[in-house]
């Protein structure tokens, strides 16, 4: 399931494409406030957890950056990884499985980023 | 192949019991056994792979066999162990810190499972003779990517040997045989060993007895860079850790938890990043507040450690016991 963010195509193309990478079950895209723009994830997971994941993590990445500027959380779990990132004035969730490469993630964090300073840019 | 039983307390009970277990589990391995007089010459034997010490106590007369195995058959692993009775860590150290790998005590008769963990010790012993300096580096690159636990004992002809320790792929721990293991020498071990000419020759003993300090704390690929050979690496040194602050739990001991905890983390991260001081365990508490239920939320079960990145690097925060049951009592 996967909603749109609106008039951005290419940033939504760049993280609709990490979150599709091999070993990264899903991802969510969201604003500061914690309003879901961009999901991404297999039916399994119900709309309530995802909804739940995200106000979590909006809590997780604003406790991290009162310590200072953060720029990524990794949280390793029994049978996966959860990457929270701020990307400008977005929030990104990446669910990933354990032996996922996490220089990958780390590209396609990149990338989403470079897509978001080109059209802040122009 | 042999194994020499030094049998110190001459337990006949334990010797026939020994021979016993060891013709039903092992694959040709010929038990000799032996006394505190008569031990020396067995160790002259080329066929010789391990060396078992039994005795009722751990005393000065034990170490000084230890010490004379570490002078005859330095790449031999040594085993003990102990009738009625229980090892602390500083004793376990003490043993480690003179060639022992495996120590363990028995009432009246050895386990079965100790018996095959010896013979592992015997049976498994793996040399690799003729390596360069470049096919060390291989080796211990090999081992990393294998997340081996090992000793391996390095030596070279009219040198001292050496003893590189990898935890779960990670190169932590470096000394001579016989030596306090408590300086910071190891990575100035490792250059010495990199900048040899000579062959090298490897023995490796899998799942050993641990060293309870690290004196390598910088991440692998510097140490590969190092003997690679590939000019001066930019690494920096920092200060030796407790194996306890790896984990971030001084109360945990050679135990099932102190080897599976990192086994998970390391597996999940590739390696620990061990050239920095760890994540503040305030912080992470506060972070693993919203993190546990986001993670069983998402059915990715407990959570195991929290990484953050900021300015200054990577910083890890491993869970210790106490408050993963924090998380799963709440």
């Amino acid at each position: 399931m996967h909603s749109g963010i609106g008039g951005d195509t290419m940033l939504e193309k760049a993280f609709l494409d990490l979150t599709r990478l091999d070993g990264i079950l899903g991802g969510v895209l969201f604003s500061r406030r914690g309003e879901i723009l961009l999901m991404q994830l297999p039916s399994v997971f119900s709309f309530d957890a995802v909804l739940e994941a995200v106000s979590l993590g909006v809590q997780a990445l604003s406790t991290a950056e009162a310590t200072g500027a953060v720029t990524e959380i990794t949280l390793h779990y029994e049978v996966g990884r959860i990457h929270l990132r701020r990307i400008g004035p977005y929030g990104a969730i990446v669910v990933a499985i354990g032996t996922m490469d996490r220089d990958v993630v780390e590209i396609g964090f990149n990338v989403v980023a470079a897509c978001l300073r080109q059209k802040s840019e122009s | 192949m042999k194994l020499l039983l030094i049998d110190l307390s001459n337990d006949v009970a334990f010797a026939r019991r020994l021979s016993l277990l060891v013709a039903k589990h092992s694959r040709g391995v010929q038990l000799i056994r032996a006394s505190l007089a008569d031990y020396i010459p067995h160790l002259r034997d080329s066929r010789l792979a391990s060396v078992l010490i039994n005795n009722d106590e751990l005393n000065e007369t034990v170490l000084n066999v230890c010490k004379s195995i570490l002078r005859q058959v330095p790449a031999a692993p040594v085993l003990f162990t102990l009738y009625r009775g229980e090892l602390s860590p500083e004793q376990l150290e003490v043993l480690r810190s003179h060639g022992v790998v495996m120590a363990t005590s028995y009432d009246f008769y050895p386990g079965e499972d100790a018996v095959r963990a010896m013979l592992g010790f015997t049976e498994g012993l793996r040399i690799r003779r003729g390596l360069c300096s470049l096919g060390l580096g291989r080796l211990l690159r090999n081992l990393a990517e294998g997340l081996a636990t090992v000793r391996l004992f390095v030596s070279a002809p009219g040198r001292q040997g050496a003893w590189i320790y990898l935890l779960n792929g990670v190169v932590c721990h470096a000394q001579h045989p016989g030596e306090d293991s408590s300086g910071d020498g190891g990575l100035a071990l490792l250059q010495e060993f990199a900048g040899l000419e000579e062959a090298l020759t490897c023995t490796l003993s899998e799942e050993p007895l641990l060293p309870r300090t690290c004196n390598i704390t910088t991440g692998n690929r510097v140490v590969f860079e190092l003997l690679g050979g590939g000019g001066e690496p930019p690494w920096k040194r920092s200060d030796t850790y407790e194996w306890a602050t790896i984990e971030e739990n001084p109360n945990l001991e050679q135990g099932s938890e102190y080897r599976q905890l990192p086994a998970q983390v390391t597996e999940n991260m590739g390696a620990i990043t061990q050239a920095r001081p760890p994540l503040d365990p305030s912080i992470a508490r506060v972070i693993a507040l919203p993190a546990r239920p986001m993670g069983l939320s998402m059915g990715l079960g407990a959570l195991v450690a929290i990484e953050i990145r900021n300015t200054e690097g990577r910083r890890v925060h491993v869970l210790t016991p106490e408050e993963r049951k924090e998380g799963e009592d709440a």
